[in-house]
């Protein structure tokens, strides 16, 4: 579904993405972790195409995608969310996630909308699901700024999930949330994977990524360390050694 | 409380129109009551405020610029070019030629300076507009240099010399455009260039072309503002550099800060606003640059959304003191 080939990015001398090869299976939740400064962002960045590679070619539905500019790839169904939360925090929640539905949609002279009773369209009823799909139909008349900090990390993904995606990467969606929302969180985000969406996410939350994901890649020094399921990735010596610890190894070991 | 105008909210846009028509109402019976000297001021009011409401479409964008009335300027010598030999086409034809030819001038103009954002935009705005007005001057062939040009008529339909057959079809001009200019904002379009404004990172990695919808924006806005050129040297019969001036622009963007962008109504509020001051102060015109800086200054400092916010506020305690009680 998702791949990279010989993925590399550097700036200057320091190499942040060097010769990554990744796989990401149809349909499945696939975890990238390493610990801080690995490369995971700039690898979001440049599948995102927000960055342009140095090096390597990165493929969805094997066709080539390196060098197309974000926006049309969100247009293929290749769309992510921001380490820092992004929301259009002006617009109540409602209206936030109908502008991630109607993003890829042409657009027509609204000649209804100076009639008393304008329609509201297709749009609307994407992003009331996509509300009610991330658990945010209590606050959707609220402002989007005015939420706590998790709720808007969810609302950044209910956003774009509203845009239709094929695949979507979450760069740390659990950060900032609460233990109860993020077992939540991670609920929700497994449904989405039901209804086979492709999800590629970078978390810190470890116990969080072994529970959730099929499929995990470890990256250090931007190349890969292991890839595996995470069973396999909390067994893998490399890892404990480079990352995990003790704690974390035994919690996937069971 | 809701911040932000509900995209959609058909409320949203009743207001605005009642305010277009209202606007259209009383310059009609001022102009049918009031002096020559009164008529004159509000065709200059009716075209100004056509200047505000195409000047809004571009601030939807999230970028004020700097360059309007310069491109307005393209739309007056438009007209007066082609109305006159060798061309002779017919004045109502050169409006909406006008028009186009802001329009064009604008999408040029969109691609170096639409890179910019925040103050660097501002500037080359600035910089674009002041580059177009030495092209009026320098040009003197096509444009008459710093005299300009004169003796342009008034369209075929209207007699000449009758102001109010001229506010006429001005206050026409101004319905129209007002009714384009909500039915795009109202659109998917409109929604998505509000969202560019907005947060253009996240726009774009929902799918939205930000290129392609600011271009769209500032081409729209430069439309109406060339067609405003057209009106105003044809009512004035004369067209020269001085008309296109930096302190018109200022009059624009004070009248933007004052009412508010948020809605179609809040720059037509701003504008009577400031031209009512304006009135006020004919005796001593040498104060009425002092009073805009303060008003605008007032503006920003105690409402911060402009008379829109203001309006908002007293919403907002109306419907509290109906439900209490």
């Amino acid at each position: 579904m998702l791949e990279t080939k010989g993925l590399s990015r550097s700036f200057g001398k320091l190499v942040a993405v060097d010769g990554l090869d990744l796989s990401v299976g149809r349909g499945t939740i696939h975890g990238l972790i390493g610990p801080n400064g690995s490369g995971k962002s700039t690898t979001m960045n440049l599948i995102s195409g927000s960055l342009k590679p140095s090096a390597g070619q990165v493929s969805l539905n094997d066709c080539r995608i390196d060098g197309k500019s974000q926006d049309a790839l969100a247009r293929d169904g290749l769309i992510r969310t921001f380490q820092l939360t992004r929301v259009f925090a002006e617009l109540t929640v409602f209206e936030a996630v109908r502008l991630g539905a109607l993003a890829g949609d042409r657009g027509r002279l609204n000649w209804r909308a100076v009639l008393p009773f304008p329609k509201r369209g297709p749009s609307a009823d994407r992003a009331m699901q996509a509300i009610e799909k991330m658990g945010l139909g209590d606050v959707a008349n609220q402002v989007a700024g005015s939420l706590p900090g998790g709720r808007q990390r969810v609302l950044s993904i209910a956003t774009a999930l509203a845009a239709t995606p094929q695949c979507l990467l979450l760069d740390e969606p659990l950060a900032g949330l609460t233990a109860t929302e993020k077992a939540d969180v991670a609920t929700r985000i497994e449904l989405l994977r039901d209804e086979g969406i492709t999800i590629l996410l970078v978390e810190h939350d470890m116990k969080s990524v072994m529970r959730l994901c099929d499929r995990v890649t470890v990256i250090n020094f931007g190349q890969r360390v292991a890839d595996g399921s995470p069973a396999e990735i909390g067994r893998n010596e490399a890892v404990i050694k480079a990352y995990l610890g003790e704690k974390g190894a035994r919690h996937a070991a069971g | 409380m809701q911040l932000f105008a509900k995209l959609d909210s058909p409320r949203t846009v009743v207001l605005d129109l009642v305010t277009v028509l209202v606007v259209i109402a009383g310059v009609s019976v001022l102009a049918a009551v009031g002096s020559s000297y009164l008529q004159g001021a509000l065709v200059i009011f009716s075209i100004n405020a056509i200047l505000v409401i195409s000047y809004r479409t571009i601030t939807t964008m999230g970028g004020w610029s700097f360059a309007h009335v310069a491109i307005m300027g393209v739309g007056g010598y438009a007209v007066a070019v082609l109305s006159k030999p060798p061309m002779d086409i017919p004045v109502a034809v050169t409006f909406a030629l006008g028009g186009l030819a802001a329009g064009l001038v604008s999408a040029l103009l969109a691609y170096p300076v639409l890179r910019t954002r925040q103050y660097y935009f501002f500037l080359s705005t600035f910089a674009a507009g002041e580059a177009l007005r030495q092209c009026f001057i320098q040009f003197r062939q096509l444009t008459g240099g710093t005299s300009g040009i004169a003796f342009i008529e008034y369209p075929a339909f209207v007699q000449t010399g009758d102001t109010l057959q001229f506010l006429a079809l001005v206050l026409a001009v101004f319905f129209l455009l007002g009714l384009f200019y909500l039915m795009f904002d109202a659109s998917e379009t409109g929604m998505k260039i509000r969202a560019v404004g907005l947060d253009e990172t996240l726009s774009q990695s929902l799918g939205m072309n930000p290129w392609r919808l600011r271009a769209l924006s500032f081409v729209l806005g430069s439309v109406g503002a060339g067609v405003a050129g057209g009106l105003l040297v044809s009512y004035n019969g004369i067209v020269a550099p001085a008309d296109f001036s930096p302190e018109l622009m200022f009059k624009i963007v004070a009248a933007c800060i004052v009412g508010g962008t948020r809605r179609l109504y809040g720059p037509i509020l701003g504008l009577t606003f400031l031209t009512i001051v304006e009135e006020a102060f004919r005796g001593v015109p040498e104060y009425v640059p002092f009073v805009w800086g303060g008003l605008v200054l007032a503006a920003t400092l105690y409402v911060p959304n402009g008379l829109e916010g203001l309006v908002d506020r007293l919403r907002t305690s109306l419907v509290r003191r109906r439900r209490h009680a």
